[in-house]
């Protein structure tokens, strides 16, 4: 792709301090708030995870109580979901999208500043109960599951409203944050930037953004429906009142495997722009990448019951969400297959963000295989609920989704910063954490098909040794996250210049801006040829 | 400054609000459904 490009650094009269980042409207500076918030999201998440896996080390009751133990699981999933990986991708989007479609901003700059200040508010709501709890104040936080299965979760105390208001918070975000994505990206592309000329990661967040918009509403009035069972007498979810219990996972699950994809079509963005970059090459199957894109999206509306095959259902339900579910496998094929292709006989290199990409095509492709597995109906009636579906889970998300957050952090943080990051703590911090990944997974695999439950404190003794490997290996992934915090501070701090390019292979508007990226970008449209 | 033209901008606003009642129409269709199913019809 040739292109011209006029760039110019404008500074407009603006607020400084903390003004700044209260009423910036400017793309880059909200999808840095965006990425701290994830960031500092990932930690408190992380924190949560470390309470479980040192109270599952080892056999019998450590550390917690049952019951803070039920709100660990609860509140690191929902932090870790809506508080870290989604305003991760949406500050990659704010920062990324309008540079490589070379536009001069989002479409909508005061309703993305919006978006992100209805977050920190959202956070607040949902971590206050947990806060007060650990003061002996209230009950603590939520501890039903992320899932909010009524009738259970209508038994949370205090916590209850919390939740929900913190959930419709969190969705009315997302929904203005895909608004506003999507109307950029159709309103405001470079002249000449048709849709397929677009980056791949601009496309992945395009149907991203039309799920978001489909299912963030979805979980919303599901959250509605337990509100007002819970306080204003109706009987949607409650089979006392003639309501019915099922239907809310029904529902929840509609939003839910969409939000799967969600979480995991922009990390494939990302990869299918970091992979032609180090092999310097151009994306294999372009095409293909877009259309599988589309063909994943679409059957992610269709699959919602595969998590809930133990519920019971008709036979012929079964069969059509077992094959549905495994249709899936089809369009992701294609796109390993497009990654490995593009990699073969390419003159590559392996800089930080190339090693990440590539360990999320391996490791991402192991969640997606027990993925399959689970979608068989009768092998699922044995693996349901047990750590089995946890390790499934966690290798789609941590070495998936976060390596795919990881991956372009580390690509995009010489364009932010301008300067380059240290390369040895940076591919230190990959290897300690793709080890360390498998290390805490991979075993819940075993233990998972030998029969523990997921989501409880103790456990049979025939299950220690795995739990154990599976604790020392979550402690060290979580310490080498420090490294990674080391690195982008002083990436932001200082360092060897970058230059507007960074990487020899990299292609696309971005990389004809000058390092850091100025203020404002594309106030004259490129032309792209 | 940055700067979109007019028309750009109407645009993007009309997408805008479309968009947004898509969304308020899927959260009023679920619950309105689930009413009428509580009533013992749909």
């Amino acid at each position: 792709m040739s292109t011209t490009t006029a760039t110019h650094d404008d500074h407009a009269h603006q607020p400084t301090g903390l003004m700044r980042w209260l009423t910036t409207t400017n793309h880059k500076d909200i999808g840095t708030l965006y990425l701290v918030l994830s960031l500092v999201m990932f930690f408190v998440g992380g924190a949560m995870a470390m309470v479980i896996r040192a109270e599952l080390f080892q056999p019998g009751l450590q550390w917690v109580d049952p019951g803070f133990f039920n709100q660990m699981t609860t509140m690191h999933a929902l932090v870790m979901i809506f508080g870290g990986v989604m305003p991760a991708f949406v500050g990659l989007a704010n920062w990324m999208v309008p540079l490589m479609i070379g536009a001069p901003d989002m479409a909508l700059p005061r309703l993305n500043n919006w978006s992100f200040w209805i977050l920190p508010f959202a956070f607040a709501l949902l971590l206050t109960p947990l806060v007060l709890g650990l003061f002996g104040i209230g009950g603590g936080a939520p501890a039903g599951g992320w899932t909010m299965y009524p009738p259970l979760v209508l038994q949370t105390g205090n916590a209850f409203p919390f939740l929900i208001f913190a959930v419709h918070l969190m969705g009315i975000s997302s929904v203005l944050g895909a608004i506003n994505i999507i109307v950029t990206i159709m309103n405001l592309r470079a002249p000449g930037m048709t849709l397929l000329k677009m980056p791949l990661f601009v496309w992945t967040w395009l149907i991203t953004a039309y799920l978001l918009i489909l299912v963030m509403p979805v979980l919303a009035g599901a959250v509605t429906m337990l509100l007002t069972d819970k306080y204003f007498g109706t009987s949607f979810f409650l089979a006392a009142g003639g309501g019915d219990p099922v239907m809310f996972q029904h529902i929840f699950w509609f939003f839910g495997h969409p939000e799967v994809y969600i979480m995991i079509l922009p990390a494939f963005g990302i990869v299918s722009q970091i992979i032609p970059t180090f092999a310097r090459k151009p994306l294999f199957g372009y095409d293909s990448m877009v259309y599988a894109t589309a063909s994943i999206a679409f059957l992610s509306f269709i699959v919602w019951a595969h998590h809930m095959f133990t519920v019971g259902m008709p036979l012929a339900g079964q069969l059509f969400f077992m094959l549905a579910t495994m249709l899936i496998a089809v369009p992701t094929g294609v796109k390993v297959f497009n990654w490995v292709a593009t990699m073969w006989k390419g003159a590559m290199t392996f800089e930080t963000p190339m090693l990440f990409a590539i360990a999320f095509v391996f490791l991402f492709t192991i969640g997606g295989f027990s993925g399959l597995m689970l979608a068989i109906v009768p092998a699922d009636l044995q693996y349901h609920d047990s750590y089995f579906v946890v390790a499934h889970f966690h290798y789609v998300l941590v070495p998936g989704a976060v390596f795919g957050i990881m991956a372009g952090v580390y690509y995009w943080l010489p364009k932010w910063t301008g300067h380059m990051y240290n390369e040895k703590l940076g591919k230190l911090h990959f290897w300690l954490s793709t080890i360390f990944v498998n290390v805490t997974f991979f075993p819940q695999h075993f233990v998972g098909l030998a029969g523990m439950p997921r989501r409880i404190p103790d456990y049979a003794t025939q299950f220690a040794d795995f739990n154990a490997i599976s604790s020392i290996g979550s402690f060290v992934f979580g310490l080498a996250q420090l490294i990674f915090l080391y690195v982008v501070v002083s990436c932001i701090r200082g360092g060897q210049k970058a230059t507007a390019q960074v990487w020899d292979g990299a292609e696309g508007l971005e990389w004809t801006v000058p390092s850091p990226a100025p203020h404002h970008t594309f106030d004259v449209p490129p032309v792209v040829r | 400054m940055t700067t979109t033209s007019q028309p750009d901008r109407k645009r993007a606003v009309r997408s805008a609000v479309v968009l947004f009642l898509v969304a308020v129409a899927v959260y009023g269709s679920f619950i309105f459904v689930q009413y009428l199913r509580s009533q013992g019809g749909a």
